[in-house]
């Protein structure tokens, strides 16, 4: 019995001094929050969590995908370790972010992990992860309060290559202002964080130009019914609607617009969460000459379609998107650092600081990425922006093409 | 112990109410008086803040009488099994959707033959006729499969596979027909707008309000007039005594759910070609929408299913503009559900048995 006491007393103790300050030495390296050892011949480990299943599954499996070219590219080994990814799903909620990171978080050979997919899943992820001094490069979360200026403790371990919503409300205000000459413009939100946050940012950028903020609505993703909301706005006759809402709202707004008086003439822009063919179908032939703000692959560094052309060497079919691009980028930026700071001893162990690992991704600047040159500012915002205004050509969906159907715009 | 003495003058109405009432009922006073305060400066403040035009308002009244005659159509299948089961079948908003894609397939066969766009009249009852047979069929196999072994059971069972039943056909949608959401394609001239008065309404909106009286005509007559109609009336009012007298209890109820299913079917499709996008999720907000209404006119009560919808409609419509415009509010069409549920735990509170009355419980109590 009073063995089992000590034994349990001795494990709290541990448990304690764990807690406290992680500090630790181990070979050469001295770190702050702990240091990872790769013994020789083992492989360098990479967590990875995107949407493995969900409605995303296409995007979160082409992230991660990337991440595997990436490491491919790299020659499969950085400071001649062997690179392995793990991957888990993390939906695109939650609760999906919140098991998978709990999963890599229980290994404690995980240096860094690549992911989320979705800024929900990042939300309760990445808390996860940096508790344990495991910094997380996001290939699909955007929402601007993930790298806040008063963001919590917990993400500060948090970087993203994906560029934050906050560029790209700087974009579509930018081009509403100073391409289209609008001077008012509405905006619709569907009360969900991403719509909610990028609108708010658009308004304040817009205002910021010397634009007028005229109406500023809300609506619930589920109505069907927007012309009171329409009708709301066309008394304040904006030139302008700014509502980066999903596919079924879009297609009820196109579809209303024009049968509110006052409002057949004014131009919509969407997000990027309807580049897709259903919105399409959703809105029918008023979609044609609707214009959405979304990322342009066409925008990448002229690495990408060596990439597309690898990728689908590798899978058999061609990426979607640009997603698989943040997945390399991801991975790159990892890389690179883990690169900076391993260190060797006699043996040929690895050793990787926690600290040291995270301050090295933070700082990255100017790494030739895929998507961009990848510089991290102080929050850990590290994407380069590549955004575009597009324009629906035609309401057949099997047209959906981007670059015909819809066509680039601007720049 | 002696009477108390009575004051000289004879107590007023108010006293009397005071001495017989409960702090239950001063509450429910206080209730009362507060939201009429709430509606009446907020229906002041929204008219006078002047933000929409009477055109506006005359339009949004118009589009609430549609949507409400929809709400109505489901509210019916809700309170016509209430009325003989005394059940709640939770999977009637997914009957709907049913009934909705099978009218989409419709749509679509029809649209390819050229059909939907050269005669559309003649399409859009082929169409509805699709969607009603696509939501009668689906509720009968409900009937047979998750009530009819219930029928003699007297327990929650029936209400939980109700529940259940709303899942499968949820889930079972999805797989079969995606969760992308679906477009009906366009109904030729019914698509444009005509103008009224100075006002522009489209179409659809009109050719879905009328076809919905036609269908609702078309059934209260069935239910006041034929065999069937006062056979089912006589199994509402007492399932046994109608048994004693000859009448073929489960026919009828077999036939109340097809009926239900029918009209849920038809509400799929001028759902759909008043807001042409459909989705496989989209039977449940729809369904608690058709069950509100059935509350709000009072279960049991066709009549009630029919002003409840309307009602409940109407107040969607009108609410936020009227009422919550008036607090300035910064975005109150984000509100619009809570003045159609606030409406309906009002009832619940104020008058538990519906506008009209639950018809059949004074007779049975």
């Amino acid at each position: 019995m009073n063995k089992v006491f000590f034994s349990a007393a001795t494990l709290a103790a541990v448990l304690l001094a764990a807690s406290g300050s992680r500090a630790e030495t181990l070979g050469p390296v001295t770190d702050a929050l702990g240091v990872v050892k790769i013994t020789k011949g083992q492989p360098i480990q990479i967590g990875g969590y995107s949407s493995q299943s969900g409605g995303d599954t296409n995007q979160g499996i082409d992230e991660l995908r990337g991440a595997e070219i990436a490491i491919k590219d790299a020659g499969g080994k950085v400071l001649g370790f062997p690179v392995k990814l793990l991957g888990e799903d993390a939906q695109c909620t939650a609760e999906g972010g919140q098991t998978a990171a709990t999963k890599l978080a229980g290994n404690k050979q995980i240096v860094a992990v690549l992911g989320p997919s979705c800024s929900s899943g990042a939300r309760v992820g990445a808390p996860i992860l940096w508790k344990l001094g495991i910094p997380s490069v996001a290939i699909g979360a955007t929402a601007p309060a993930l790298t806040a200026a008063d963001r919590p403790d917990g993400f500060k371990g948090f970087l993203r290559v994906v560029p934050n919503d906050l560029k790209s409300a700087a974009f579509t205000a930018s081009y509403a202002h100073d391409k289209l000459g609008v001077k008012t413009a509405a905006t619709i939100h569907d009360g969900s964080p991403y719509t909610e946050q990028l609108v708010r940012a658009f308004e304040k950028d817009f205002i910021a130009k010397g634009g007028t903020i005229v109406a500023s609505e809300a609506v619930s993703p589920t109505d069907t019914d927007l012309r009171p909301v329409l009708t709301r706005i066309a008394t304040k006759k904006p030139e302008l609607i700014f509502t980066p809402v999903f596919t079924s709202t879009v297609g009820f707004l196109m579809r209303q617009k024009d049968e509110v008086a006052g409002l057949a003439g004014t131009k919509v822009i969407g997000g990027e969460g309807v580049f897709s063919a259903n919105v399409i179908e959703a809105v029918g032939p008023k979609i044609i000459g609707f214009h959405i703000v979304g990322p342009s692959t066409d925008l990448f560094s002229e690495r990408f379609p060596v990439f597309v052309k690898n990728f689908t060497a590798e899978y058999g079919e061609a990426p979607i998107g640009g997603f698989s691009a943040y997945g390399y980028d991801a991975a790159l930026l990892t890389m690179a650092a883990i690169k900076e700071v391993g260190k060797t001893d006699a043996e040929g162990n690895l050793y990787i600081g926690r600290q040291a690992l995270h301050d090295a991704m933070m700082a990255t600047k100017a790494l030739p990425g895929l998507t961009g040159a990848l510089t991290c500012d102080t929050y850990g915002d590290c994407g380069a922006a590549t955004y575009a205004i597009w324009e629906f050509t035609s309401d057949d969906q099997s047209s959906f093409a981007p670059g015909t159907n819809p066509k680039r715009i601007f720049p | 112990m002696s009477e108390v003495p009575r004051s000289a003058t004879e107590p007023g109405a108010f006293s009397e109410w005071l001495r017989r009432s409960t702090w239950v009922d001063h509450v429910l006073l206080a209730i009362r008086i507060s939201v009429a305060a709430l509606v009446l400066v907020g229906l002041a403040g929204g008219l006078t803040a002047g933000t929409y035009s009477a055109a506006d308002f005359v339009s949004f009244t118009m589009f609430g009488l549609t949507i409400g005659s929809i709400y109505a159509l489901i509210a019916l299948g809700y309170t016509m099994v209430y009325g003989i089961l005394r059940m709640i079948n939770f999977a009637h908003g997914d009957v709907m959707m049913i009934g909705s894609f099978a009218g989409l397939f419709a749509a679509g066969a029809l649209n390819d033959a050229g059909l939907l766009n050269a005669l559309p009249l003649l399409a859009l009852p082929l169409v509805l006729a699709a969607g009603m047979a696509g939501g009668a069929t689906m509720s009968l196999i409900i009937e047979r499969i998750a009530y009819r072994p219930f029928l003699h059971v007297r327990s929650l069972a029936p209400l939980i596979c109700a529940i259940g039943m709303s899942f499968v056909l949820q889930y079972a949608a999805r797989g079969l027909f995606g969760t992308r959401n679906r477009a009906y394609p366009g109904f030729g001239w019914m698509e444009g707008t005509v103008s009224l008065f100075g006002l522009i309404v489209p179409i659809p909106q009109i050719v879905a309000f009328i076809a919905a009286l036609i269908v609702l005509a078309g059934l209260l007559a069935l239910v006041k007039l034929s065999p069937l109609g006062k056979a089912m009336r006589a199994v509402a009012e007492d399932r046994d005594a109608a048994a004693l007298v000859g009448i073929n209890v489960g026919a009828v109820i077999v036939a109340t759910f097809a009926i239900g299913g029918a009209m849920a079917g038809v509400a799929g499709v001028l759902y759909a070609l008043v807001f042409k996008q459909i989705t496989v999720f989209m039977g449940f907000a729809l369904g608690v929408k058709g069950f509100a209404a059935a509350i709000l006119g009072g279960i049991g009560n066709l009549g009630g299913a029919l002003l409840g919808g309307l009602v409940l409609g109407l107040a969607e419509a009108l609410g936020p503009a009227l009422v919550l415009e008036g607090f300035g509010l910064p975005a109150p069409y984000q509100l619009k559900d809570v003045i159609g549920y606030g409406m309906l735990v009002m009832i619940l509170i104020f008058r538990p048995q519906g506008l009209l009355g639950e018809r059949l419980a004074s007779k049975r109590a």
